[in-house]
């Protein structure tokens, strides 16, 4: 078994993986119920739509994997993250705006609501629903979320499936609120403004947040201590509450503004970033160093692997042929010294060295090597 | 090693707790939100003594006047982008329009405009061939038929004098609608007024 994976009780985790699967089914079956119609109506706006925020989608995911420390996300949980968001959370989140937002309208009238129902609608559902998706892949794949820079990612990539999906939404929405006769035209105007003016500030950096937190409770397998607990909720507060001032009627009408808004909500998610990121690479690398003693690794040469470009110079020293091998001992070693950094033990199983106890090719330079 | 490990045996399995909440955060607003919805009263009187403000620009103001006997459907109408009204048997939708400042804005585009707009909603929609309109007060537009499997009515566009918005509305009611309730959509089509805003 690699060292990297973590055996949880299998009953949560199918229990959370069917969670996930029927959220998604019940999302999708609510996005066809509510847009199936549009789309049919509107078959070239749609498409444009599609097109632009797949390309936009596309970037933002690639961006993110990069911007992960260390190494990239695994590939199935980030999928399931964009899949949670774009399809389970837009879905629910369909349904229950719409019955939330009925309740402003039908108790304090359309004149309030149009004010002030997406600052009290959107904040409490979406959050709700993006957020329990980070959860849910954390119990059901618990090798992927371990603490507060995964649930970070996570969450950004949730948010950015769940911003795609509801960027398309708005896109067909401001053909109809155009009156349909220059679709085109309101998708592009649709699209300028969601991705080119609040793009970088609204649904991927608020639910990074609340992932951020997510992680936290990870990292102490659900058993927080009260300052833990306190953080955990303070993020995810702090998403809900940006999302309500990212929504409400301050600072509308104007370009000017809606930067504001985007910049409150960037420099937020950045400054979570920072703090996770710093303290995340310094427990990987304290860890990659007792996990490169066990190999016969030089300190230095241990370090160097916690970044993209360390382990990329340390493999181009190895002979093509021995490049695979090499790259794999890598991965056991840093998979290794991620666990260790999270508080777990990995598994005293040979990875990185030889029977003889020499360092192993790849995972340092060879003697004599020019260190870079 | 499982990470769980620390804990003993019989222990609850630490995962359980995030699923149940993750569960809750996802059920409570699909189930706590359309509920407390059926507590609410669905619709509204409209007022019949008054004009009723649909929608507006910088320059013009869009009203128009009902009968005694319609409702609002708050839920299913936003603030100045659709109002939903009935009538016993009679839906009335009034859209406030707002096409991009390069479309074109004139009411037969208006008109193939609503039809698409239409067609999201009801599939079948079909519009006829509308006629030149004048309503009480003036306003000029379009109205014609509606036709779709289910439903049959009229539609009406009023761009604004100023530009930049229109009214439009589309009528549609089932087989056993009342003639009174047909005629009184008719008389709410025709009492659209554009005033200029003061100042």
């Amino acid at each position: 078994m690699s060292p990297s994976s973590i055996t949880a009780a299998r009953g949560p985790r199918l229990a959370a993986a069917v969670v996930f699967v029927a959220g998604c089914a019940l999302g999708g079956m609510a996005l066809v119920k509510g847009l199936g119609l549009m789309v049919a109506a509107f078959p070239t706006e749609a498409l444009l739509a599609a097109v632009v925020l797949a390309v936009v989608s596309a970037v933002g995911v690639a961006v993110l994997l990069r911007l992960r420390p260390v190494r990239p996300p695994d590939g199935a949980s980030a999928a399931a993250a964009v899949m949670w968001g774009g399809v389970a959370a837009t879905g629910c989140a369909l349904i229950a705006n719409d019955a939330l937002s009925g309740i402003w309208s039908k108790s304090g009238g359309t004149a309030f609501a149009a004010q002030w129902g997406a600052a009290l609608t959107a904040p409490v559902n979406e959050e709700a629903v993006k957020t329990a998706g980070v959860v849910l892949i954390a119990v059901a794949l618990p090798s992927a979320l371990r603490g507060p820079v995964d649930g970070l990612f996570l969450g950004a990539l949730t948010g950015l499936g769940f911003q795609t999906v509801e960027n398309g939404i708005y896109a067909l929405n401001a053909v109809m609120e155009g009156g349909a006769t220059a679709g085109a035209s309101s998708v592009v105007q649709s699209l300028v403004l969601r991705v080119g003016v609040t793009g970088l500030g609204t649904h991927w950096a608020m639910t990074a947040i609340a992932g951020a937190g997510v992680g936290l409770l990870a990292a102490a397998r659900w058993h927080p201590n009260a300052r833990r607990a306190w953080a955990a909720a303070l993020a995810v507060a702090a998403a809900v509450a940006l999302h309500g001032f990212f929504d409400a009627p301050v600072l509308n009408g104007t370009l000017v503004g809606l930067g504001a808004k985007t910049a409150v909500v960037f420099v937020s998610v950045a400054a979570v970033y920072t703090v996770a990121r710093r303290s995340y690479v310094r427990k990987v690398r304290g860890a990659l160093v007792v996990e490169g003693e066990r190999v016969g690794l030089q300190r230095a040469d241990a370090v160097a692997l916690s970044t993209r470009r360390g382990r990329r110079n340390a493999l181009r020293r190895v002979p093509a042929p021995d490049r695979p091998a090499a790259a794999e001992r890598q991965r056991g070693i840093l998979a290794a010294a991620e666990l260790r950094a999270m508080g777990g033990r990995p598994e005293e199983e040979e990875y990185g060295s030889r029977e003889d106890g020499t360092p192993a090719e790849g995972a340092a330079p060879s003697p004599g090597a020019d260190p870079g | 090693m499982s990470p769980y490990a620390a804990y003993p045996r019989g222990a609850r399995d630490p995962g359980w707790a995030p699923l149940g909440a993750a569960a809750a955060a996802i059920a409570l607003p699909l189930l706590a939100w359309p509920l407390a919805g059926t507590l609410l009263p669905d619709s509204s009187s409209v007022p019949s003594d008054r004009p009723v403000v649909l929608g507006e620009s910088e320059d013009y103001e869009a009203t128009a006047r009902f009968e005694r006997g319609w409702s609002q459907l708050p839920a299913e109408s936003t603030e100045g982008e659709l109002l939903v009204y009935r009538r016993g048997r009679v839906l009335l939708q009034i859209r406030i329009v707002r096409p991009p400042p390069d479309a074109p804005e004139d009411a037969r585009d208006l008109w193939k405009g609503l039809e698409r707009i239409t067609r999201a909603t009801e599939p079948s929609a079909r519009f006829g061939e509308p006629s030149e309109m004048t309503a009480d007060e003036g306003a000029q537009g379009l109205k014609g038929p509606v036709e779709g499997d289910t439903v049959s009515g009229k539609a009406a566009v009023f761009p604004s004098p100023g530009g930049g918005f229109a009214v439009e509305f589309t009528a549609t009611a089932d087989p056993y609608a009342a003639v009174h309730d047909v005629q009184a959509a008719d008389h709410v089509m025709g009492s659209v007024a554009f005033s200029e805003e003061d100042g």
